[in-house]
Protein backbone atom coordinates (compact mmCIF):
# COMPACT_ATOMS: atom_id res chain seq x y z
CA UNK A 1 0.00 0.00 0.00
CA UNK A 2 1.10 3.83 -1.11
CA UNK A 3 1.54 5.74 1.68
CA UNK A 4 -1.78 7.24 2.38
CA UNK A 5 -0.41 10.40 3.65
CA UNK A 6 0.82 11.39 0.18
CA UNK A 7 -2.16 9.89 -1.51
CA UNK A 8 -4.35 12.46 -0.21
CA UNK A 9 -2.30 15.33 -2.51
CA UNK A 10 -3.24 13.18 -5.42
CA UNK A 11 -7.29 13.38 -5.11
CA UNK A 12 -7.88 17.75 -4.19
CA UNK A 13 -10.01 19.98 -5.73
CA UNK A 14 -7.90 23.20 -5.65
CA UNK A 15 -10.22 26.24 -4.92
CA UNK A 16 -9.23 29.45 -6.09
CA UNK A 17 -9.33 32.30 -3.64
CA UNK A 18 -11.97 33.67 -5.70
CA UNK A 19 -13.72 30.67 -5.17
CA UNK A 20 -12.73 30.53 -1.68
CA UNK A 21 -14.22 34.18 -1.49
CA UNK A 22 -17.65 32.77 -2.87
CA UNK A 23 -18.00 29.59 -0.88
CA UNK A 24 -17.60 32.24 2.08
CA UNK A 25 -20.39 34.47 1.20
CA UNK A 26 -22.16 31.82 1.07
CA UNK A 27 -21.74 30.40 4.26
CA UNK A 28 -22.25 34.12 6.22
CA UNK A 29 -25.18 34.57 4.23
CA UNK A 30 -27.00 31.02 5.70
CA UNK A 31 -25.37 31.90 9.22
CA UNK A 32 -27.17 35.29 9.00
CA UNK A 33 -30.26 34.20 7.67
CA UNK A 34 -33.04 32.84 9.20
CA UNK A 35 -32.50 28.90 10.12
CA UNK A 36 -34.23 26.61 7.33
CA UNK A 37 -37.41 25.25 8.91
CA UNK A 38 -36.79 21.54 8.41
CA UNK A 39 -39.07 19.10 9.10
CA UNK A 40 -36.91 16.47 9.77
CA UNK A 41 -35.71 18.87 13.00
CA UNK A 42 -38.88 19.02 14.30
CA UNK A 43 -40.70 16.14 13.43
CA UNK A 44 -38.78 13.41 16.02
CA UNK A 45 -38.99 15.94 19.16
CA UNK A 46 -42.49 17.06 18.36
CA UNK A 47 -41.28 19.93 20.67
CA UNK A 48 -42.94 22.22 22.79
CA UNK A 49 -42.53 25.06 20.34
CA UNK A 50 -44.06 23.03 17.35
CA UNK A 51 -46.99 21.86 19.00
CA UNK A 52 -47.12 25.60 20.44
CA UNK A 53 -46.46 26.83 16.93
CA UNK A 54 -49.37 24.77 15.57
CA UNK A 55 -51.70 25.80 18.20
CA UNK A 56 -51.14 29.52 17.91
CA UNK A 57 -51.78 29.38 14.16
CA UNK A 58 -54.77 27.08 14.81
CA UNK A 59 -56.20 29.60 17.13
CA UNK A 60 -55.54 32.62 14.95
CA UNK A 61 -57.05 31.08 11.68
CA UNK A 62 -60.22 30.07 14.15
CA UNK A 63 -60.08 33.89 15.04
CA UNK A 64 -62.05 33.19 18.16
CA UNK A 65 -62.70 36.20 20.52
CA UNK A 66 -62.77 33.59 23.43
CA UNK A 67 -59.41 33.18 25.63
CA UNK A 68 -57.37 30.37 24.37
CA UNK A 69 -56.64 27.54 25.69
CA UNK A 70 -52.71 28.31 25.14
CA UNK A 71 -52.82 31.72 26.67
CA UNK A 72 -49.81 31.76 28.92
CA UNK A 73 -48.01 29.37 26.97
CA UNK A 74 -44.07 29.36 26.59
CA UNK A 75 -42.21 29.49 23.44
CA UNK A 76 -38.73 28.49 24.26
CA UNK A 77 -36.16 28.10 20.85
CA UNK A 78 -33.37 26.19 22.82
CA UNK A 79 -30.53 25.90 21.03
CA UNK A 80 -32.43 26.52 17.75
CA UNK A 81 -34.02 29.06 15.76
CA UNK A 82 -37.95 28.56 16.14
CA UNK A 83 -40.00 30.51 13.66
CA UNK A 84 -43.53 30.67 14.84
CA UNK A 85 -46.25 31.41 11.58
CA UNK A 86 -48.97 32.72 12.76
CA UNK A 87 -52.84 32.34 10.61
CA UNK A 88 -52.98 35.94 9.77
CA UNK A 89 -49.44 35.97 7.47
CA UNK A 90 -47.62 36.93 10.74
CA UNK A 91 -44.49 35.71 11.48
CA UNK A 92 -42.66 35.39 15.35
CA UNK A 93 -38.68 34.41 14.51
CA UNK A 94 -37.23 33.32 17.86
CA UNK A 95 -33.32 33.65 18.19
CA UNK A 96 -31.63 30.78 19.81
CA UNK A 97 -32.09 30.87 23.82
CA UNK A 98 -34.98 33.26 23.66
CA UNK A 99 -38.48 32.86 25.11
CA UNK A 100 -41.95 34.05 24.40
CA UNK A 101 -44.69 33.41 26.51
CA UNK A 102 -48.16 33.36 24.71
CA UNK A 103 -50.11 35.96 27.62
CA UNK A 104 -53.17 36.62 24.80
CA UNK A 105 -54.23 35.23 21.48
CA UNK A 106 -57.25 35.51 20.39
CA UNK A 107 -58.73 37.47 16.81
CA UNK A 108 -58.87 40.81 18.93
CA UNK A 109 -55.39 40.90 20.88
CA UNK A 110 -52.33 39.16 20.58
CA UNK A 111 -50.14 39.47 23.80
CA UNK A 112 -46.80 38.65 23.86
CA UNK A 113 -44.17 38.42 26.94
CA UNK A 114 -40.16 37.73 25.61
CA UNK A 115 -38.82 36.67 28.48
CA UNK A 116 -35.46 35.94 27.09
CA UNK A 117 -33.39 36.64 24.36
CA UNK A 118 -34.52 38.07 21.34
CA UNK A 119 -37.32 37.67 18.63
CA UNK A 120 -38.07 39.37 15.46
CA UNK A 121 -41.20 40.48 14.39
CA UNK A 122 -43.11 40.41 11.34
CA UNK A 123 -46.80 41.32 12.03
CA UNK A 124 -49.43 41.72 9.32
CA UNK A 125 -52.24 44.27 9.61
CA UNK A 126 -55.02 42.94 10.56
CA UNK A 127 -58.34 45.87 11.49
CA UNK A 128 -59.64 45.58 14.96
CA UNK A 129 -56.95 43.20 16.02
CA UNK A 130 -54.40 44.62 18.21
CA UNK A 131 -50.54 43.07 19.09
CA UNK A 132 -48.72 43.86 21.34
CA UNK A 133 -45.01 42.30 22.82
CA UNK A 134 -43.77 43.16 26.59
CA UNK A 135 -40.57 42.20 27.88
CA UNK A 136 -40.28 43.45 31.52
CA UNK A 137 -42.23 46.92 32.34
CA UNK A 138 -41.59 47.36 28.59
CA UNK A 139 -44.62 47.39 26.04
CA UNK A 140 -44.47 47.72 22.24
CA UNK A 141 -47.98 48.29 20.67
CA UNK A 142 -47.75 46.82 16.97
CA UNK A 143 -49.85 48.06 14.11
CA UNK A 144 -48.50 46.31 11.34
CA UNK A 145 -44.49 46.21 10.56
CA UNK A 146 -41.20 44.48 10.89
CA UNK A 147 -38.92 44.78 14.23
CA UNK A 148 -36.80 43.17 16.92
CA UNK A 149 -37.12 43.04 20.70
CA UNK A 150 -34.33 42.10 22.46
CA UNK A 151 -33.37 41.99 26.52
CA UNK A 152 -29.70 41.85 27.49
CA UNK A 153 -29.65 41.16 31.15
CA UNK A 154 -27.13 44.14 33.08
CA UNK A 155 -25.01 43.23 36.49
CA UNK A 156 -28.41 45.18 38.28
CA UNK A 157 -31.41 44.44 35.44
CA UNK A 158 -31.64 44.22 31.97
CA UNK A 159 -31.78 46.63 29.02
CA UNK A 160 -35.18 45.87 26.15
CA UNK A 161 -34.09 47.47 22.67
CA UNK A 162 -36.37 47.36 20.21
CA UNK A 163 -35.22 48.05 16.63
CA UNK A 164 -37.97 48.77 13.71
CA UNK A 165 -37.15 47.57 10.32
CA UNK A 166 -40.55 49.09 8.55
CA UNK A 167 -43.67 50.79 9.84
CA UNK A 168 -43.86 52.34 13.26
CA UNK A 169 -44.41 50.64 16.80
CA UNK A 170 -45.19 52.82 19.83
CA UNK A 171 -43.15 51.74 22.82
CA UNK A 172 -43.51 52.40 27.15
CA UNK A 173 -41.25 51.81 28.99
CA UNK A 174 -43.57 51.39 31.77
CA UNK A 175 -46.96 51.16 32.77
CA UNK A 176 -48.47 54.45 32.71
CA UNK A 177 -45.45 55.54 30.90
CA UNK A 178 -45.50 58.40 28.03
CA UNK A 179 -45.70 55.96 24.83
CA UNK A 180 -42.57 56.49 22.10
CA UNK A 181 -42.87 56.21 18.81
CA UNK A 182 -40.12 54.57 16.91
CA UNK A 183 -40.55 54.52 13.20
CA UNK A 184 -38.73 52.35 10.70
CA UNK A 185 -34.86 52.61 10.53
CA UNK A 186 -34.71 54.08 14.71
CA UNK A 187 -33.46 51.72 17.60
CA UNK A 188 -34.99 52.30 21.02
CA UNK A 189 -33.65 50.64 24.43
CA UNK A 190 -34.83 51.14 27.94
CA UNK A 191 -32.90 50.16 31.14
CA UNK A 192 -35.02 48.37 33.68
CA UNK A 193 -33.59 47.96 37.12
CA UNK A 194 -34.50 44.81 39.64
CA UNK A 195 -36.18 47.19 41.93
CA UNK A 196 -39.05 44.95 43.24
CA UNK A 197 -41.22 48.83 42.89
CA UNK A 198 -41.44 50.17 39.16
CA UNK A 199 -40.85 53.83 39.26
CA UNK A 200 -43.20 56.62 38.46
CA UNK A 201 -43.23 57.24 35.08
CA UNK A 202 -42.10 60.97 35.26
CA UNK A 203 -39.78 60.88 37.69
CA UNK A 204 -37.66 57.46 37.37
CA UNK A 205 -38.14 56.59 33.66
CA UNK A 206 -35.69 54.07 32.67
CA UNK A 207 -33.09 55.16 30.22
CA UNK A 208 -34.68 55.82 26.97
CA UNK A 209 -33.00 56.87 23.76
CA UNK A 210 -34.50 56.68 20.27
CA UNK A 211 -31.48 56.23 17.55
CA UNK A 212 -31.82 56.37 13.72
CA UNK A 213 -29.41 54.49 11.84
CA UNK A 214 -28.64 57.35 9.71
CA UNK A 215 -25.83 59.75 10.57
CA UNK A 216 -27.66 62.15 11.31
CA UNK A 217 -27.28 63.94 14.62
CA UNK A 218 -29.81 62.09 16.73
CA UNK A 219 -31.49 63.47 19.98
CA UNK A 220 -30.69 60.29 21.44
CA UNK A 221 -30.52 59.17 25.10
CA UNK A 222 -28.35 56.50 23.63
CA UNK A 223 -26.40 57.66 20.46
CA UNK A 224 -27.10 61.27 20.75
CA UNK A 225 -23.70 62.56 19.53
CA UNK A 226 -23.59 65.90 21.75
CA UNK A 227 -25.67 67.08 25.11
CA UNK A 228 -26.63 69.64 23.42
CA UNK A 229 -28.66 68.25 20.90
CA UNK A 230 -31.99 69.39 21.46
CA UNK A 231 -34.63 66.22 22.20
CA UNK A 232 -36.83 63.91 19.86
CA UNK A 233 -40.15 65.33 18.95
CA UNK A 234 -41.41 61.54 19.44
CA UNK A 235 -39.67 61.04 22.97
CA UNK A 236 -40.75 63.73 26.02
CA UNK A 237 -38.08 65.67 26.95
CA UNK A 238 -37.75 64.88 30.57
CA UNK A 239 -36.95 61.47 29.55
CA UNK A 240 -33.86 62.12 27.01
CA UNK A 241 -32.80 64.36 30.14
CA UNK A 242 -33.22 62.43 32.73
CA UNK A 243 -31.67 59.39 31.47
CA UNK A 244 -28.32 58.39 32.39
CA UNK A 245 -26.10 57.84 30.07
CA UNK A 246 -25.39 54.10 28.64
CA UNK A 247 -22.27 52.83 29.49
CA UNK A 248 -20.17 51.09 27.06
CA UNK A 249 -20.87 47.52 28.09
CA UNK A 250 -24.09 48.29 27.67
CA UNK A 251 -23.90 49.56 24.33
CA UNK A 252 -21.73 46.79 23.32
CA UNK A 253 -24.32 44.10 24.46
CA UNK A 254 -27.12 46.12 22.69
CA UNK A 255 -24.95 46.50 19.29
CA UNK A 256 -24.24 42.57 19.94
CA UNK A 257 -27.71 41.66 20.42
CA UNK A 258 -29.05 43.49 17.53
CA UNK A 259 -26.15 41.84 15.47
CA UNK A 260 -27.36 38.72 16.20
CA UNK A 261 -30.73 39.29 15.71
CA UNK A 262 -29.96 40.56 11.94
CA UNK A 263 -30.09 44.13 12.71
CA UNK A 264 -27.05 45.81 11.06
CA UNK A 265 -28.20 49.27 11.09
CA UNK A 266 -29.34 48.86 14.99
CA UNK A 267 -25.88 47.45 15.60
CA UNK A 268 -24.03 50.01 13.70
CA UNK A 269 -25.95 52.72 15.53
CA UNK A 270 -25.06 51.21 18.78
CA UNK A 271 -20.86 50.83 18.01
CA UNK A 272 -21.37 54.67 16.60
CA UNK A 273 -22.88 55.57 20.07
CA UNK A 274 -20.05 53.70 21.68
CA UNK A 275 -17.13 55.03 20.10
CA UNK A 276 -18.53 58.72 20.55
CA UNK A 277 -18.96 58.29 24.09
CA UNK A 278 -16.46 55.64 25.08
CA UNK A 279 -13.64 56.21 22.23
CA UNK A 280 -11.11 55.33 25.16
CA UNK A 281 -12.92 51.86 26.30
CA UNK A 282 -11.45 48.80 26.08
CA UNK A 283 -13.99 47.57 23.64
CA UNK A 284 -13.35 50.29 21.35
CA UNK A 285 -11.12 48.68 19.08
CA UNK A 286 -13.57 45.82 18.29
CA UNK A 287 -16.22 47.70 18.65
CA UNK A 288 -14.45 49.97 15.39
CA UNK A 289 -13.87 46.55 13.99
CA UNK A 290 -17.38 44.91 13.71
CA UNK A 291 -18.69 48.67 12.46
CA UNK A 292 -16.07 48.88 9.42
CA UNK A 293 -16.91 44.82 8.95
CA UNK A 294 -21.32 45.78 8.99
CA UNK A 295 -20.51 48.55 6.80
CA UNK A 296 -18.77 46.95 4.89
CA UNK A 297 -20.43 43.69 3.94
CA UNK A 298 -24.15 44.61 5.16
CA UNK A 299 -24.66 48.41 4.83
CA UNK A 300 -23.14 49.12 1.32
CA UNK A 301 -20.84 51.84 3.19
CA UNK A 302 -17.25 51.30 2.10
CA UNK A 303 -16.06 55.25 2.92
CA UNK A 304 -18.07 54.53 6.34
CA UNK A 305 -15.98 51.37 6.63
CA UNK A 306 -12.82 52.67 6.17
CA UNK A 307 -13.00 55.30 8.25
CA UNK A 308 -13.97 52.16 11.28
CA UNK A 309 -11.31 50.19 9.91
CA UNK A 310 -8.85 52.94 10.38
CA UNK A 311 -9.89 53.71 14.26
CA UNK A 312 -10.22 50.10 14.67
CA UNK A 313 -6.21 49.58 13.74
CA UNK A 314 -5.72 52.92 15.97
CA UNK A 315 -7.30 51.76 18.96
CA UNK A 316 -6.17 48.42 19.72
CA UNK A 317 -2.39 47.77 17.69
CA UNK A 318 -1.59 44.99 19.71
CA UNK A 319 -5.22 43.28 19.28
CA UNK A 320 -5.91 40.02 17.62
CA UNK A 321 -8.48 41.79 15.52
CA UNK A 322 -5.63 44.18 13.69
CA UNK A 323 -4.64 41.50 11.46
CA UNK A 324 -8.17 41.22 10.12
CA UNK A 325 -9.05 45.27 10.34
CA UNK A 326 -5.74 45.68 8.15
CA UNK A 327 -7.04 43.35 5.29
CA UNK A 328 -10.55 44.30 5.14
CA UNK A 329 -9.15 47.87 4.79
CA UNK A 330 -7.30 46.99 2.03
CA UNK A 331 -10.10 45.48 0.37
CA UNK A 332 -11.68 48.55 1.40
CA UNK A 333 -9.31 51.28 -0.73
CA UNK A 334 -9.13 48.51 -3.38
CA UNK A 335 -13.17 48.90 -4.12
CA UNK A 336 -12.86 51.95 -3.68
CA UNK A 337 -9.94 52.46 -6.73
CA UNK A 338 -7.70 54.03 -4.04
CA UNK A 339 -4.46 52.51 -5.33
CA UNK A 340 -2.02 54.37 -3.22
CA UNK A 341 -3.90 53.74 0.53
CA UNK A 342 -4.38 50.22 -0.96
CA UNK A 343 -0.88 49.66 -1.86
CA UNK A 344 0.42 51.81 1.60
CA UNK A 345 -2.31 49.11 4.06
CA UNK A 346 -1.21 45.83 1.99
CA UNK A 347 2.82 46.77 3.07
CA UNK A 348 1.61 47.60 6.55
CA UNK A 349 0.17 43.94 6.28
CA UNK A 350 2.66 42.28 4.75
CA UNK A 351 5.23 43.42 7.16
CA UNK A 352 3.42 42.56 9.88
CA UNK A 353 2.08 39.68 9.00
CA UNK A 354 3.66 37.95 6.49
CA UNK A 355 2.49 34.70 6.95
CA UNK A 356 -1.05 36.01 8.03
CA UNK A 357 -4.36 34.25 7.23
CA UNK A 358 -5.33 36.84 4.77
CA UNK A 359 -1.39 37.12 3.07
CA UNK A 360 -2.73 35.70 -0.04
CA UNK A 361 -5.83 37.17 -0.39
CA UNK A 362 -4.24 40.95 0.59
CA UNK A 363 -1.12 39.96 -1.63
CA UNK A 364 -3.57 40.11 -5.02
CA UNK A 365 -5.52 43.25 -3.68
CA UNK A 366 -5.38 46.63 -5.21
CA UNK A 367 -4.54 45.07 -8.46
CA UNK A 368 -0.77 44.54 -8.94
CA UNK A 369 1.69 42.26 -6.85
CA UNK A 370 3.67 44.15 -4.31
CA UNK B 1 -9.16 39.92 26.21
CA UNK B 2 -8.99 36.35 25.99
CA UNK B 3 -8.41 36.65 22.28
CA UNK B 4 -5.08 39.28 23.35
CA UNK B 5 -3.97 36.20 25.45
CA UNK B 6 -4.21 33.63 23.27
CA UNK B 7 -1.98 35.39 20.27
CA UNK B 8 0.40 33.33 18.75
CA UNK B 9 4.52 34.56 18.65
CA UNK B 10 4.61 33.58 15.02
CA UNK B 11 2.73 36.35 13.71
CA UNK B 12 0.63 34.22 11.77
CA UNK B 13 -2.06 35.63 13.20
CA UNK B 14 -4.58 34.74 16.00
CA UNK B 15 -4.50 31.22 17.37
CA UNK B 16 -7.26 28.54 16.99
CA UNK B 17 -8.09 28.77 20.58
CA UNK B 18 -8.39 32.55 20.35
CA UNK B 19 -10.86 32.33 17.25
CA UNK B 20 -12.87 30.11 18.27
CA UNK B 21 -13.79 32.15 21.56
CA UNK B 22 -14.57 35.25 19.48
CA UNK B 23 -16.61 32.67 16.65
CA UNK B 24 -18.40 31.34 19.48
CA UNK B 25 -19.68 34.45 20.99
CA UNK B 26 -20.84 35.37 17.20
CA UNK B 27 -17.79 37.45 16.45
CA UNK B 28 -17.98 36.98 12.06
CA UNK B 29 -14.48 37.99 11.73
CA UNK B 30 -13.02 35.18 13.80
CA UNK B 31 -15.61 32.86 11.71
CA UNK B 32 -13.99 34.12 8.61
CA UNK B 33 -10.47 33.84 9.81
CA UNK B 34 -11.68 30.17 10.83
CA UNK B 35 -13.05 29.55 7.44
CA UNK B 36 -9.97 30.99 5.66
CA UNK B 37 -7.50 28.90 7.79
CA UNK B 38 -9.25 25.54 7.20
CA UNK B 39 -11.52 25.85 4.04
CA UNK B 40 -8.74 24.19 1.85
CA UNK B 41 -8.89 21.49 4.46
CA UNK B 42 -12.15 21.11 4.66
CA UNK B 43 -12.62 21.39 0.78
CA UNK B 44 -10.37 19.18 0.36
CA UNK B 45 -11.31 16.22 2.51
CA UNK B 46 -15.32 16.55 1.66
CA UNK B 47 -14.13 16.49 -1.72
CA UNK B 48 -11.70 13.24 -0.91
CA UNK B 49 -14.82 11.87 0.89
CA UNK B 50 -17.53 12.74 -1.56
CA UNK B 51 -15.95 13.41 -4.84
CA UNK B 52 -18.32 14.85 -7.19
CA UNK B 53 -17.64 19.00 -6.67
CA UNK B 54 -20.83 20.26 -6.44
CA UNK B 55 -21.45 17.95 -3.59
CA UNK B 56 -18.43 18.77 -2.28
CA UNK B 57 -18.59 22.15 -2.38
CA UNK B 58 -22.40 21.61 -0.63
CA UNK B 59 -20.65 19.64 1.75
CA UNK B 60 -17.90 21.99 2.79
CA UNK B 61 -20.68 25.09 3.55
CA UNK B 62 -22.91 22.78 5.94
CA UNK B 63 -19.68 21.81 7.42
CA UNK B 64 -18.52 25.59 8.60
CA UNK B 65 -22.31 26.48 8.85
CA UNK B 66 -23.01 23.52 11.63
CA UNK B 67 -19.26 23.99 12.98
CA UNK B 68 -20.08 27.68 13.75
CA UNK B 69 -23.54 26.99 15.12
CA UNK B 70 -22.44 24.33 17.64
CA UNK B 71 -18.65 26.20 18.49
CA UNK B 72 -20.33 26.27 21.80
CA UNK B 73 -19.85 22.59 22.46
CA UNK B 74 -16.31 22.33 21.64
CA UNK B 75 -14.37 21.74 24.67
CA UNK B 76 -11.13 22.33 23.71
CA UNK B 77 -10.73 25.26 21.44
CA UNK B 78 -7.12 24.13 20.35
CA UNK B 79 -8.67 21.37 19.06
CA UNK B 80 -10.58 22.70 16.33
CA UNK B 81 -9.39 21.55 13.30
CA UNK B 82 -9.89 17.89 14.46
CA UNK B 83 -13.49 18.50 15.03
CA UNK B 84 -13.85 20.29 11.87
CA UNK B 85 -12.64 17.10 10.65
CA UNK B 86 -14.98 14.49 12.34
CA UNK B 87 -17.86 16.88 11.40
CA UNK B 88 -16.68 16.55 7.80
CA UNK B 89 -16.57 12.99 7.85
CA UNK B 90 -20.02 13.13 9.84
CA UNK B 91 -21.97 14.70 7.41
CA UNK B 92 -19.95 13.22 4.05
CA UNK B 93 -21.39 9.97 5.56
CA UNK B 94 -25.07 11.07 6.15
CA UNK B 95 -25.17 12.34 2.89
CA UNK B 96 -23.75 9.08 1.48
CA UNK B 97 -26.66 7.29 3.35
CA UNK B 98 -28.76 9.59 2.05
CA UNK B 99 -27.78 9.65 -1.89
CA UNK B 100 -28.14 5.92 -1.45
CA UNK B 101 -31.72 5.95 -0.11
CA UNK B 102 -32.51 8.20 -2.30
CA UNK B 103 -31.59 5.59 -5.27
CA UNK B 104 -32.88 2.89 -3.96
CA UNK B 105 -36.56 4.93 -4.17
CA UNK B 106 -35.37 5.68 -7.60
CA UNK B 107 -35.68 9.18 -6.41
CA UNK B 108 -31.64 9.85 -7.90
CA UNK B 109 -29.34 8.33 -10.25
CA UNK B 110 -26.35 6.84 -8.77
CA UNK B 111 -23.19 9.26 -10.24
CA UNK B 112 -20.16 6.69 -10.99
CA UNK B 113 -16.88 8.73 -9.87
CA UNK B 114 -15.03 10.14 -13.17
CA UNK B 115 -11.58 8.72 -12.00
CA UNK B 116 -9.59 10.58 -14.52
CA UNK B 117 -11.00 13.71 -13.11
CA UNK B 118 -10.46 12.78 -9.28
CA UNK B 119 -7.17 11.16 -9.31
CA UNK B 120 -4.37 14.15 -9.99
CA UNK B 121 -1.97 13.42 -13.41
CA UNK B 122 0.68 14.37 -11.21
CA UNK B 123 -0.05 11.28 -9.26
CA UNK B 124 3.34 8.45 -9.66
CA UNK B 125 1.92 5.34 -11.33
CA UNK B 126 1.78 3.37 -8.27
CA UNK B 127 -0.36 5.92 -6.42
CA UNK B 128 -2.30 6.40 -9.51
CA UNK B 129 -3.30 2.17 -9.62
CA UNK B 130 -3.98 2.42 -5.91
CA UNK B 131 -6.56 5.36 -6.16
CA UNK B 132 -8.29 3.99 -9.07
CA UNK B 133 -8.62 0.94 -7.12
CA UNK B 134 -10.43 3.04 -4.39
CA UNK B 135 -12.19 4.84 -5.96
CA UNK B 136 -13.44 2.44 -8.35
CA UNK B 137 -15.51 0.45 -5.86
CA UNK B 138 -16.59 3.52 -3.60
CA UNK B 139 -20.38 2.90 -4.97
CA UNK B 140 -20.29 -0.56 -4.59
CA UNK B 141 -19.51 -0.18 -0.52
CA UNK B 142 -21.96 0.24 2.14
CA UNK B 143 -21.71 4.40 3.60
CA UNK B 144 -19.78 2.82 6.44
CA UNK B 145 -17.11 1.01 4.77
CA UNK B 146 -16.54 3.26 2.14
CA UNK B 147 -15.88 6.55 4.44
CA UNK B 148 -13.46 3.90 7.12
CA UNK B 149 -11.74 3.14 4.03
CA UNK B 150 -11.32 6.23 2.17
CA UNK B 151 -10.01 7.49 5.46
CA UNK B 152 -7.62 4.54 5.86
CA UNK B 153 -5.81 4.29 2.16
CA UNK B 154 -6.36 7.93 0.89
CA UNK B 155 -6.07 10.09 4.47
CA UNK B 156 -3.65 7.66 5.80
CA UNK B 157 -5.64 7.56 9.49
CA UNK B 158 -4.32 5.07 12.32
CA UNK B 159 -7.55 3.22 13.02
CA UNK B 160 -7.66 4.19 16.23
CA UNK B 161 -8.30 8.19 14.48
CA UNK B 162 -11.06 6.77 12.26
CA UNK B 163 -12.74 5.18 15.03
CA UNK B 164 -12.31 8.80 16.69
CA UNK B 165 -13.95 10.49 13.50
CA UNK B 166 -16.75 8.15 13.04
CA UNK B 167 -17.71 7.80 16.31
CA UNK B 168 -17.57 4.01 16.27
CA UNK B 169 -15.28 1.85 18.26
CA UNK B 170 -11.56 0.53 16.97
CA UNK B 171 -13.47 -2.99 16.31
CA UNK B 172 -15.72 -1.69 14.41
CA UNK B 173 -13.65 0.06 12.26
CA UNK B 174 -11.56 -2.74 12.06
CA UNK B 175 -14.66 -4.55 10.91
CA UNK B 176 -15.48 -2.63 8.16
CA UNK B 177 -11.84 -1.91 6.75
CA UNK B 178 -11.74 -6.10 6.24
CA UNK B 179 -15.35 -6.05 4.74
CA UNK B 180 -13.65 -3.00 2.55
CA UNK B 181 -10.33 -4.37 1.94
CA UNK B 182 -12.36 -7.88 1.52
CA UNK B 183 -14.50 -6.28 -1.43
CA UNK B 184 -11.31 -4.37 -2.80
CA UNK B 185 -9.59 -7.30 -3.63
CA UNK B 186 -12.97 -9.64 -5.20
CA UNK B 187 -13.18 -6.67 -7.15
CA UNK B 188 -9.44 -6.52 -8.50
CA UNK B 189 -8.62 -10.42 -8.33
CA UNK B 190 -6.12 -9.77 -5.19
CA UNK B 191 -5.30 -6.43 -5.71
CA UNK B 192 -2.76 -6.71 -2.83
CA UNK B 193 -1.88 -4.46 0.67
Amino acid sequence: MTDGQKLSAYVSRDLTERELGEQWSHIEERLAAKQPRRAARLVPGLSLAVVLTAAVVLFVQHRRAVPSAWDGALVDSGADHVSVALGDGSHIELMPASRVAVVEGSARSVRLDLRKGSAHFDVTHVPGRTFFVKSGNVTVRVVGTRFTVSTVPLPDGSRVTVAVDEGVVEAESGPGAEPTRIRAGETWSAVQTTDATPPAPSVAAPSVGVAPATPEPVPSAVAAPSPAAPPSPQQPAEHAVKAPEPTAQELFEAANAARQAGDARGAATSYEALLRRHPTDARAGLAAFELGRLKMDQLGDTRGAVSALKSAVTAAPSSAFREDALARLVRAYATLGNVESCERTRSAYLGSYPGGVHAAAVQKSCGAAP
Amino acid sequence: MAVRAALTQSGAGPSDAALVVSAAAGESWAQEALYRRYGRMVNGLAYRLMPNSADSTDLAQDVFIEAFRNLQGLKNHQAFASWLRSIVIRIAHKRVRRQRLMARLGLRRPEAVDLDTVVSRNAPPDARAELRAVYGVLEELSSEDRTALVLRRVEGMAIGEIAEHMGRSVATVKRRLASAEAHLSRRLGGFDD
